[in-house]
């Protein structure tokens, strides 16, 4: 291959629209096959940000699941009205996050009839699969990394929706403000307030405990300045 | 550096303004003045990095490799059901044998509409014969009585005739003037 091909040279979001593109047509030619075939390339591609997404925001692992199921069935029959000027990432999250929207307000629906599951002393509810083993190097490093995991998750938990989202998208996701901007339809600035009321109220809630040490770094001095 | 930081923080930056330098990765000319900020932000930056780390490595326990296949499998699935077209089940009740349409021994409905008209026209030509047919009542019955002589006493005739002009039986009086009396049924069947 040469240095002149297009596809060499694309960034990750001119090759995401490549594709969707592609699909569109195909879909608009009866195609569906090979719509479904490029498809699954779009899928591979944002499958474990989206899952990641769901995971902080929804705050469970089966309803995160099947809500990136859902959005990304949604986005390939929607994707007619995808328009190739904006990316199709953001396109993409913001059917991720409706989804997820519409699911937290059936949740609190559903919360007000049902007995609540069971919730551990954070108020945080207990996944099974946090049980199951992970692999690591030591079993005192897998204990102290899964405490840390555990406390973390039970802070972003303590955080009001928006914040997590903002919190979620930009710090784990490093997605810029106006991108998230684009993702959620609130204002750039807001997105901003909301990311630093959001590390302002982590870091007062993980103070005073050994979360988020570095192995082998010590504990981290927090500032209150 | 902003005023509020500038005013309020003896001229150090907050710790908004140190979130800003990690998200935009814009250094501020602050921190290579002042080495408190400095170092803040270094704590700062590592902080973040640490709670993203922990995050991202949280919501990828929860997601293995294999988890995603099996979710990459179930959006192909569902993707190709959606683009197959849509089957109609027929009710199987209401799907008419394919023998019984070509068989030649299959009534035609004409000859059904016939048949119909005919039996009516039968039934009426019969009723109207009935009316102007004048039966002889005593005639037919006198196969059928005989052993009533036996039955039947003067008194019991006359019993009979007393119920069937009570008031109360006044509306069945039609019906009882078209049959015949056991009354008559017995003299004829004594002479």
């Amino acid at each position: 291959m040469t240095g002149a091909d297009p596809i060499v040279s694309e960034t990750p979001r001119e090759a995401d629209t490549r594709v969707a593109v592609g699909v569109k047509a195909f879909q608009a030619a009866g195609q569906l096959d090979q719509a479904r075939e490029g498809y699954a390339e779009l899928v591979e591609r944002h499958q474990r940000r989206a899952t990641r997404i769901a995971y902080h925001y929804l705050r469970d692992a089966a309803d995160a699941d099947e809500a990136v199921q859902d959005a990304l069935v949604k986005a390939y029959t929607h994707l007619g009205t995808f328009r190739e000027e904006l990316p199709f990432e953001v396109w993409f999250t913001r059917i991720l996050i409706n989804g997820c929207l519409d699911r937290l307000k059936a949740r609190r629906r559903r919360e007000r009839w049902i007995a609540r599951p069971t919730i551990d002393s954070d108020g945080v509810e207990r996944d099974p699969a946090e049980h199951l083993p992970s692999r690591g190097p030591s079993p005192e490093e897998q204990l102290l990394h899964r405490e840390r995991q555990r406390r973390l998750k039970a802070a972003l938990g303590q955080l009001p929706e928006r914040q997590r989202l903002v919190f979620v998208l930009s710090h784990f996701e490093g997605r810029t403000s106006r991108e998230i901007s684009g993702m959620t339809g609130l204002n750039e600035s807001t997105v901003r307030v909301h990311l630093f009321r959001a590390i302002r109220r982590l870091r007062s809630l993980l103070s005073g405990s050994a979360v988020v040490a570095t192995p082998g770094k010590g504990r981290v001095r927090h500032a209150s300045r | 550096m902003r005023l509020a930081d500038v005013v309020l923080r003896r001229g150090h930056l907050s710790d908004d303004a140190l979130v800003e330098v990690w998200t935009t990765g814009v250094r501020p000319v602050h921190l290579d003045r002042c080495d408190l900020c400095a170092e803040r932000a270094v704590e700062m930056s590592r902080w973040l990095e640490d709670v993203r780390v922990l995050g991202r490595a949280d919501a990828d326990t929860m997601f293995p490799e294999v988890r995603l296949a099996a979710q990459r499998g179930h959006v192909m699935q569902r993707l190709a059901q959606l683009d197959r077209p849509a089957k109609v089940i027929s009710f199987p009740a209401a799907r008419p044998a394919l023998h019984d349409l070509q068989s030649p021994h299959r009534v035609s409905r004409g000859w059904l509409a016939a048949a119909a008209a005919a039996g009516l026209m039968v039934g009426v030509v019969s009723v109207e014969l009935t009316h102007l047919w004048p039966f002889d009542f005593v005639g037919t019955t006198q196969s059928v009585t005989a052993p009533a002589s036996a039955a039947f006493s003067a008194e019991d005739v006359q019993f009979l005739d007393a119920m069937l002009d009570r008031p109360s039986l006044g509306a069945l009086r039609a019906l009882d003037e078209m049959t015949p009396r056991v009354a008559d049924v017995v003299l004829v069947s004594n002479r």
